[in-house]
C-alpha cells in the first residue's frame, strides 16, 4: 500500500513540476525543470522548522499529518473502486484542512487565506452537480460501477460533457497558479501556508502532490475509464497540461468573480439536470 | 524531539505501513485494514523521516552573537 502512496506522492510532484514548466514556456519563460517541485520538497524539509509562538500547535502540527491522511485515503478509495460520494467527503474534508491551517498559525496573512478557503466554498458546488449528473447516467455512485458502465456504453467525457467540464472547473480550482487560487494570492505572502514552513511545508507539498494526483486520477477514471496505468498517467498528463493553458492565459481572479463563476457553472448546470430530467424521464 | 526518536517514530511507521502492506498481499489481513495503516502510518512516515535529517546533530559551530 505504501509503494502506491510513494509512487502518487512522486507523480504528484513531477506533474506539479510540469504544471510549472508549461505555464512558464505559455509566459514566454524558460521555466523550472520539470523536477524542480520534488527538489523543492526536499529543501523544504531540510530547512529549519518550528512552530510560531502564535499558533495552536497541536492544530498547527496536527493539520499536516490530517492532509496527507486524507488524500491517502481518497487514493485508495480509487483504487479500490468505492463510493464518488466519499470522494466528495474528501474535498470538503480539503477545505477544513485549508480553513484549518489558516487558523491554526495567528498570523493575519494565513487568517486571510483561511477566509477566503470558506468563500470558495462554491467551489464544491460543481462536484456535487456533477456527482448527480452522473448518478443519472449510471445509476450508481460507486466508481467500479461507473467505469463498468463506461466499459458497456462509452466514456461519460461524451454522453455527459457538461458534467466533466463541470469536474475540470473543480480541479481547476484546486490548481497551484490557477485562476481560482484565491487563498494562496500572493498579496497574502503564501495565503493560508504562509507560516508553514521547513517540514510542515514538506508535508504539505506531499498532501498536494496527493491531491493532484487523486483528482486527475479521479478525472479519467470517473469521464473516461478504467484504463492500463500507462495509458491513465498519459491522460492525466494531458488534462494536467490543458489545466496548466488554462492558469497562464488567465490572471487569478478576485474572491467575488471566484464565486460568481463557480455558482453560475453549477447553476448552468442545474439546468442540464432539469432538461436531462425532462427529456430521458 | 530529539533525532533519535524522530528516526525510530518514521522508520516504525514506515515498517508498520510495509508490514500491513504485505500481510495483506499474503491474504493474512484484509485488504481494507491495510489500507487504513498505510494512512494512519504514511504522514507519520513522512513528517518524522523528514524531521529526523532535519534535526541537528549537536555539532554545529557556535553562531556569533555579537561582542
Amino acid at each position: 500500500m505504501i509503494e502506491y502512496l510513494l509512487f502518487a506522492t512522486f507523480i504528484g510532484l513531477l506533474f506539479h513540476g510540469i504544471h510549472r514548466k508549461v505555464i512558464a514556456r505559455v509566459q514566454g519563460r524558460p521555466g523550472p525543470p520539470i523536477w524542480q517541485e520534488i527538489l523543492h520538497t526536499l529543501k523544504f524539509s531540510f530547512k529549519e522548522t518550528w512552530i510560531p509562538k502564535t499558533a495552536s500547535q497541536t492544530l498547527f502540527v496536527g493539520i499536516v499529518f490530517v492532509a496527507i491522511a486524507i488524500w491517502s485515503g481518497a487514493l485508495f478509495l480509487l483504487l479500490t473502486g468505492g463510493s464518488i460520494l466519499l470522494l466528495f467527503a474528501v474535498y470538503l474534508l480539503h477545505k477544513i484542512v485549508e480553513h484549518g491551517m489558516g487558523l491554526s498559525t495567528g498570523s493575519p496573512y494565513t487568517k486571510f487565506g483561511a477566509i477566503r478557503s470558506v468563500i470558495s466554498a462554491a467551489s464544491e458546488l460543481p462536484l456535487l452537480v456533477t456527482v448527480v449528473v452522473i448518478y443519472f447516467f449510471t445509476r450508481s455512485l460507486s466508481i467500479a460501477e461507473i467505469t463498468a458502465y463506461q466499459e458497456v456504453n462509452g466514456p461519460l467525457l461524451i454522453i455527459a460533457f457538461p458534467a466533466a467540464v463541470a469536474m475540470y472547473l473543480v480541479i481547476l480550482s484546486k490548481m497551484h497558479y490557477g485562476p481560482f487560487s484565491i487563498i494562496e494570492a500572493k498579496e497574502l505572502v503564501s495565503g493560508n501556508m504562509t507560516e508553514h514552513f521547513g517540514v510542515w511545508r514538506a508535508g504539505l507539498e506531499v498532501a498536494y502532490a496527493l491531491k493532484t494526483y487523486v483528482l486527475l486520477y479521479a478525472f479519467v477514471l470517473i469521464f473516461i475509464g478504467a484504463l492500463p496505468l500507462w495509458l491513465t498517467l498519459i491522460l492525466m498528463l494531458l488534462v494536467l497540461v490543458s489545466l496548466s493553458f488554462v492558469c497562464a492565459v488567465t490572471p487569478m481572479l478576485s474572491p467575488y468573480d471566484t464565486v460568481t463563476i463557480q455558482s453560475l457553472v453549477t447553476g448552468a448546470l442545474i439546468v442540464y439536470i432539469i432538461i436531462l430530467a425532462v427529456v430521458m424521464g | 524531539m530529539k533525532k533519535r526518536t524522530a528516526l525510530i517514530v518514521g522508520l516504525a511507521a514506515g515498517v508498520i505501513a510495509a508490514a500491513a502492506s504485505l500481510l495483506a498481499a499474503l491474504g493474512y489481513l484484509p485488504v481494507l485494514a491495510a489500507e487504513l495503516v498505510a494512512v494512519v502510518a504514511f504522514p507519520a512516515f513522512v513528517i518524522f523521516i523528514a524531521l529526523w535529517w532535519n534535526a541537528k546533530s549537536g555539532e554545529e559551530d557556535i553562531p556569533f552573537i555579537g561582542y
